[in-house]
């Protein structure tokens, strides 16, 4: 087992994925839509890959940090907490967060759910009515639909399944190379 | 008027057809034979085509009176122009590319009665310096409803984008200014309702608006919940993982592409597998579903990346094309 090396990828990668001669093609497809541009899911997979595991690293830091200070430092706190710190709920918590935090930033600020999401961090207190109605089911399903009207949630909704279905297919693949990684390595 | 050559006596013919009996077809396919037709009106046969073919064109100038669906008055003159003008307008709008987005619903109106009737050959283009909201009236006259519904449909569409909703009543609806603003909205909300029933798996059969919301509150629920488990997956094989980005990009994305959409109809046993805590169990049930195989040829990369590249495209190009279907 060794401690992974943090590669911070140079930030001309980063910049230069987005670029897709499909968004360009996508793009005059559509001469009629001058508000809403189409999604690449292309990029949007390479971005929100990218974010996301770059966030699973530093959760992992910060992991191990944590245990490795306590091993040197021979820690007052039981060991009870350092496990829950590993392989408790709040890890997988942590990581669910990442997760759509990185996929709103992947998306950028042009969304209204992608906007709430990102502010989220500020306000952790959630007031919500028990939903009654269907409509209100999905307000608070999407992330930032308490203060829209139905047709911008129906929009907002839409966006969000494409956003939500990549999201799962790229945390599937990322898991399963993990695993196959991990199996090889044992 | 003009000697009657072969070309135009065929044309009289194929119109004798329909109108006449078969005795003036064998009359006008043998003027020379010196039949009983030439000797009673003791024209030469020229003549007598020429008599022929006069009344021909009045018949035919019925038949395509009768086409338009309108009654043969010399009145409906007026009705027939803006009508042919207003079908002009119509395919004209839809080949205008929409940058220019306001589209002009016509005043089919017969008569001055309209005081908001402008000319429509200046119609589409003064119409962008009007910022009143119109509603028009149809009269149960006019002619066919395809028409108007299909302009209501496209103004309704366009009016997506305006700040101004252009609408036009259809035949025998309300025309009330409030149910005609309930009633664009309503088409708005379909048309989005339209758009996510094709994202959903499974959404194209129900008929009825509450039962494919529930299958869309369904699906988001079941894309949450998979997000949760992924995560708690993730956050357990963490310690054992070495992130390594190189070897992810070369060989993760290249899976990436390759994935199957087929393992998105999760059963219901995940709650209860959650519940169990037990990892052991539900790997290999977890690769069962998996359709992801280690080894990745490239050959299959590029296939599998143009076939999953045109599903993708293909949900949008399919949700933009119904977007513009409707704007047509």
């Amino acid at each position: 087992f060794t401690f992974p090396q943090t590669k911070h990828l140079p930030p001309s990668l980063s910049l230069s994925l987005p670029l897709n001669s499909r968004t360009l093609v996508m793009k005059t497809m559509n001469p009629h839509h001058q508000q809403k541009q189409p999604i690449n899911l292309k990029s949007l997979r390479r971005r929100f890959a990218l974010r996301f595991i770059r966030s699973l690293k530093k959760i992992h830091l910060q992991q191990n940090k944590t245990l490795k200070t306590t091993h040197l430092g021979h820690a007052i706190r039981p060991n009870k907490t350092h496990k829950l710190h590993n392989n408790g709920f709040m890890a997988a918590h942590r990581v669910k967060m990442a997760a759509y935090a990185s996929m709103a930033s992947a998306v950028g600020p042009r969304r209204a759910w992608t906007r709430a999401v990102l502010h989220r961090s500020t306000r952790p207190g959630s007031s919500s009515q028990t939903p009654v109605s269907r409509a209100q089911k999905l307000r608070s399903l999407v992330p930032g639909g308490e203060a829209m009207d139905m047709q911008s949630l129906l929009d907002e909704t839409a966006h969000y399944i494409k956003c939500l279905s990549t999201q799962v297919r790229v945390m599937t693949c990322i898991l399963d190379h993990c695993s196959s990684t991990a199996h090889q390595v044992n | 008027m003009e000697p009657i050559g072969g070309t135009e006596l065929r044309s009289v013919s194929y119109v004798d057809n329909y109108q006449l009996g078969n005795e003036f077809q064998r009359l006008i396919m043998a003027p020379d034979a010196g039949n009983s037709l030439t000797a009673l009106l003791e024209l030469p046969p020229n003549q007598a085509v020429e008599l022929l073919h006069c009344e021909t064109d009045d018949l035919k100038r019925h038949r395509i009176s009768a086409y338009n669906n309108l009654p043969p008055f010399p009145s409906n003159r007026e009705l027939i122009e803006r009508a042919a003008r207003y079908s002009f307008f119509a395919t004209d709008n839809s080949s205008e590319p929409s940058n220019s987005t306001k589209v002009k619903t016509e005043p089919l109106d017969s008569g001055g009665s309209n005081p908001n009737s402008s000319d429509p050959t200046t119609g589409s283009e003064s119409e962008k310096e009007k910022p009143s909201k119109r509603k028009e009236r149809e009269k149960k006259e006019k002619g066919s409803t395809k028409k108007s519904k299909t302009t209501a449909n496209q103004n309704s569409e366009e009016g997506e984008k305006l700040p101004y909703v252009h609408v036009r009543a259809r035949r025998g609806q309300a025309t009330d200014s409030h149910s005609l603003a309930e009633r664009a909205r309503r088409e708005k909300i379909n048309a989005r309702m339209k758009l996510l029933q094709e994202l959903v798996p499974g959404c194209n059969k129900i008929s009825g608006t509450a039962l494919v919301l529930d299958e869309i509150i369904n699906h988001v629920q079941s894309l949450q919940r998979q997000v949760e488990y992924l995560s708690m997956r993730l956050a357990a094989a963490n310690p054992r993982i070495d992130f390594n980005l190189d070897s992810l990009f070369s060989a993760g994305n290249g899976s990436l592409m390759d994935y199957n959409i087929a393992n998105m109809a999760t059963p219901m046993i995940w709650p209860e597998s959650l519940m169990n805590g037990d990892r052991q169990e539900f790997q290999p049930q977890w690769h069962f579903q998996c359709l992801s195989q280690p080894a990745w040829v490239k050959d299959e990369n590029g296939h599998n990346l143009v076939n999953s590249e045109n599903s993708l495209l293909s949900f949008d190009s399919s949700a933009n094309s119904g977007q513009l279907k409707m704007e047509l």
